[in-house]
């Protein structure tokens, strides 16, 4: 067992009332992998930040090599000799591979660069590393799988002591998965470096660990060496064993109609699914029903609801609308055919931020107000201020809709979809960063929408309590799969969630059915 | 929160136009050089002005469309030239001068489809699809004229030009009328807040059905529409079709005044009545130079200060949205007055 190159110990981090991470204390090892596991929201991305100095701590001290650091930002921990290789891949693509590495460290004398001699040392570390390339590749060309190894090479020649890698394989296919995992296990010992990786994977996990460390609600529930564990530990762990009373709390008051039951699917998704995107998905979604759908980072849950949406295409299986073969080509397909969609991204695709929160809500709507294109303001805007208020927005809702808090956005966004009238909803985390308060305003506006107005609404969310409070039943994705199983929210709790979105995907048959149909 | 919800209309505050700013620096200027040359204070020289200003009034009409959706358009002052010989040519031809009007009007809202297209479909950025245009149709004015002029015998085609309706110059009043439905298209109709909507946020704009491509060839047919206008009105002035006018400041112009009256380079912002101001302040800065007898090498140079004043303005006003001017002001000195070598 090597020495002990970073300690954190005892990190506390809070946003706002919520404490993300409660006294959490790891150990990074030289020479060894070190794999931080849990489920959504269990703090270990936030963790990953502090130790890579994106996220200032509350509380706690992060040791390296015996010193207590205090990076100010992501490269001043990186001169300090801890790397990050985030998702969002930070080479320059339009430069070569060579000059990437040398970035910021051109060697030469007086100005003027000495070629040969990053090209000579660029093409030996490359080798050393099993990449076949010379160098001179511009790094737009390369794929995913080895634009990740250069930035770990690119890590190693600044000297770096710790290495943290966030979910490295979510854009890898299996074969280059492999490499990785043999490459990384190589350089930690070879190196004598803390390699640390976010993973969701237990294979992967016990394929390339040395040491895991799990993390549940912010803290740290398992800590050990992997030789000594099980995949049912790690589980185990993760799951816990009291949730199952704890969520019991808020249970949705109205039960579903009977009814539901027995109405054609609104919508029936058969295997759908594209390469390099979903595998294959399959579900039917009911009238007034809310139907949740749950999954790790990476599973493909937001890809779902663009395909449904027109936003991703789909390339096999099928999906029934009504009765009616639907294959959206864009959003304003969708729409027309019913259904509305509010996205993640809120800030990003969410609204118009200029626009105020009205002119927001009319605008998928203006079609129904206006007469050769001119439109009846007045009318228009009466008819959104009534659903507006129903939402009992907080706030100036005549200013611009970027001014206002991301709960009074969140509500302006159901209100305009409210007034498409639509019936599927789609919801991709409708509550994310919204306060507690405002969050059960939603979950009540949702329900309320579904029960009374017969809408069919599909919520994808990280958060396994809300999904718990809003929905009838729940849906899991894994890996690009979904075999469309019911499981009752009333059977259910945060712990079966996650173990159910842990398991392996399942061997579809419906896959390999879905591709014969394409031929 | 409650009386909010209780009352039934939520009134909307009055406040203060954004192009009160730019306003109040056209009063300003103008009076200074008001109080510099009596010359300037003449009924006749206030329609000059007007009247020079009328085609750069119409290029940063279409302009204004253009930016409102974070495009630009390079090609307005090429499509002058190329417009203002085409109807000299058709009307040589023996076409009736309406009709040539007709004719040079829908050929320019061709070409300003032609450059939505392109960018839309090969999702080329506007700049570079512009620019080639922009190349494309001052070539054009000198291909089909032999770069020559070309002399307008129809004399009931200088009415447009040179006459006058109730004192005032046509063109001033053609661009009156444009402006008026432009300002009404902008806030009254689908395709208007479809326009603000595709500026202020692409992707949102999208995700709520709004037709991007539809959008987008509009703006910059009108924006073609406009030039072409301001070609005919150019060629109406001297009933003679120049090959190389419009290849002078008129683009340059046009942008200013939009930018200048508050249209944001970035899309979604901006109103018609701030580009007309933005265009009637850089008339005045142009005559009043003149008046003054002024090197006409300065006019661009003043004109040039201006914009990037407004668009320095624009830049702050974007990154700190909804804050005062104050507090935009205290940041920016907060950010630049104690920044520390990394």
């Amino acid at each position: 067992m090597g020495a002990d190159l970073l300690v954190a110990e005892g990190i506390v981090k809070r946003y706002g009332n919520a404490t993300v991470l409660h006294g959490v204390t790891v150990t990074f090892r030289a020479g060894e992998v070190h794999g931080l596991i849990g489920h959504n929201g269990a703090g270990k991305s936030t963790l990953l930040k502090i130790i890579a100095g994106a996220v200032v701590p509350d509380g706690g001290t992060v040791r390296l090599e015996g010193q207590p650091v205090s990076f100010s930002s992501p490269s001043a921990a990186a001169s300090a000799g801890v790397a990050s290789v985030f998702q969002e891949l930070s080479l320059l693509e339009n430069l070569t591979v060579t000059q990437n590495l040398f970035l910021a460290r051109e060697l030469g004398t007086a100005g003027v660069l000495d070629k040969k001699a990053m090209q000579a040392q660029a093409s030996d570390l490359l080798r050393t590393y099993g990449l076949p390339l010379t160098g001179q590749e511009k790094v737009a060309s390369l794929p995913v799988a080895q634009r990740q190894m250069i930035e770990i090479i690119s890590a190693l020649a600044r000297n770096a002591r710790v290495i943290l890698l966030d979910e490295p394989t979510t854009a890898l296919e299996r074969r280059q998965i492999d490499q990785l995992v043999h490459t990384l296990r190589r350089i930690a010992r070879e190196r004598q470096v803390a390699i640390v990786i976010v993973d969701h994977k237990l294979d992967e996990i016990f394929a390339v660990c040395d040491h895991v460390t799990a993390l549940t609600d912010g803290r740290v529930v398992l800590n050990g060496p992997i030789a000594s564990l099980t995949h049912a530990d790690v589980v185990e762990s993760i799951v816990g064993k009291d949730e199952a009373a704890a969520s019991h709390g808020n249970r949705p008051s109205s039960p579903r109609l009977a009814a539901d039951v027995k109405a054609l699917p609104a919508l029936t998704v058969e295997g759908i699914g594209a390469p390099r995107g979903l595998k294959s998905v399959s579900f039917d979604l009911a009238p007034g029903e809310i139907l949740g759908l749950y999954g790790l980072a990476g599973s493909g849950r937001s890809r779902l609801l663009r395909t449904l949406y027109g936003l991703e295409p789909f390339e096999w299986g099928r999906m029934t609308l009504r009765g009616q073969v639907y294959h959206p080509a864009s959003p304003r397909n969708a729409m027309k055919s019913g259904l509305t969609y509010l996205s993640e991204e809120r800030k990003a695709n969410g609204f118009i931020p200029e626009f105020d929160a009205v002119r927001n809500c009319m605008l998928p709507v203006l079609g129904r107000h206006a007469w050769l294109g001119m439109i009846r303001k007045h009318e228009a805007e009466q008819e959104a201020l009534v659903v507006l208020r129903s939402l009992r927005i907080r706030g100036n809702i005549r200013a611009p809709l970027g001014r206002l808090s991301g709960g009074n956005q969140q509500k302006a966004l159901l209100a305009k979809a409210v007034l498409q009238k639509p019936s599927i909803l789609l919801l991709d985390e409708p509550t994310k960063g919204i306060d507690v308060g405002t969050k059960s305003e939603i979950h009540a506006f949702i329900r309320r929408m579904a029960k009374e107005s017969g809408v069919a609404v599909l919520v994808v969310s990280t958060e396994e309590e809300e999904l718990l409070t809003v929905c009838d039943d729940i849906i899991i994705m894994n890996g690009g799969h979904c075999s469309g199983e019911r499981h009752e929210v009333v059977a259910l709790d945060s712990g079966t969630l996650r173990r159910l979105a842990l398991a392996p995907p399942r061997p579809d048959t419906r896959f390999g059915n879905a591709m014969e149909t394409v031929k | 929160m409650s009386s909010a919800a209780k009352t039934p209309v939520m009134p909307r505050r009055w406040s203060v136009p954004d192009e009160a700013g730019i306003l109040g620096m056209l009063i300003v200027v103008f009076a200074l050089f008001c109080a510099m040359s009596p010359n300037m204070r003449t009924v006749s020289n206030g329609l000059v002005l007007l009247l020079n200003g009328a085609v750069i009034g119409l290029l940063a009409l279409g302009q204004t469309f253009v930016l409102l959706i974070g495009g630009i358009d390079l090609s307005t002052g090429a499509n002058i030239a190329f417009m203002g010989v085409l109807v000299s040519l058709l009307m040589a031809h023996g076409v009736v001068w309406p009709l040539a009007i007709a004719m040079t009007l829908a050929a320019g809202a061709v070409m300003g489809t032609i450059n939505g297209l392109i960018i839309q479909i090969f999702r080329v950025p506007p700049f570079i699809v512009t620019f080639s245009t922009m190349g494309v149709a001052s070539s054009m004015a000198l291909i089909i004229t032999g770069a020559n002029s070309i002399s307008v015998t129809q004399s009931g085609f200088a009415v447009i030009g040179q006459g006058a309706i109730a004192g005032v110059p046509v063109p001033v009043v053609v661009l009156a009328i444009f402006a008026i439905l432009a300002g009404l298209l902008l806030s009254k109709t689908i395709l208007g807040t479809h326009i603000y909507a595709t500026g202020g946020n692409r992707e949102a704009a999208r995700l709520a059905g709004v037709n991007l491509t539809l959008t987008t060839i509009t703006v910059y047919a009108i924006s073609g529409f406009c030039a072409s206008l301001g070609g005919v009105i150019d060629t109406a002035r001297l009933m003679v079709g120049f090959p190389t006018t419009g290849l002078g400041d008129e683009l340059f112009f046009s942008i200013a005044a939009a930018v200048i009256g508050g249209v944001s380079l970035f899309g979604g912002v901006g109103r018609v009545q701030g580009a007309m101001i933005g265009a009637v302040l850089i008339a005045v800065v142009s005559d009043g130079m003149n008046v003054l007898n002024v090197s006409s090498y300065w006019q661009s140079l003043v004109i040039g200060l201006i914009v990037l004043v407004a668009v320095i303005f624009d830049t702050y006003r974007r990154r700190h949205a909804g804050t005062p001017i104050s507090e935009t002001l205290r940041a920016f000195l907060r950010r630049h007055g104690s920044r520390r070598l990394s």
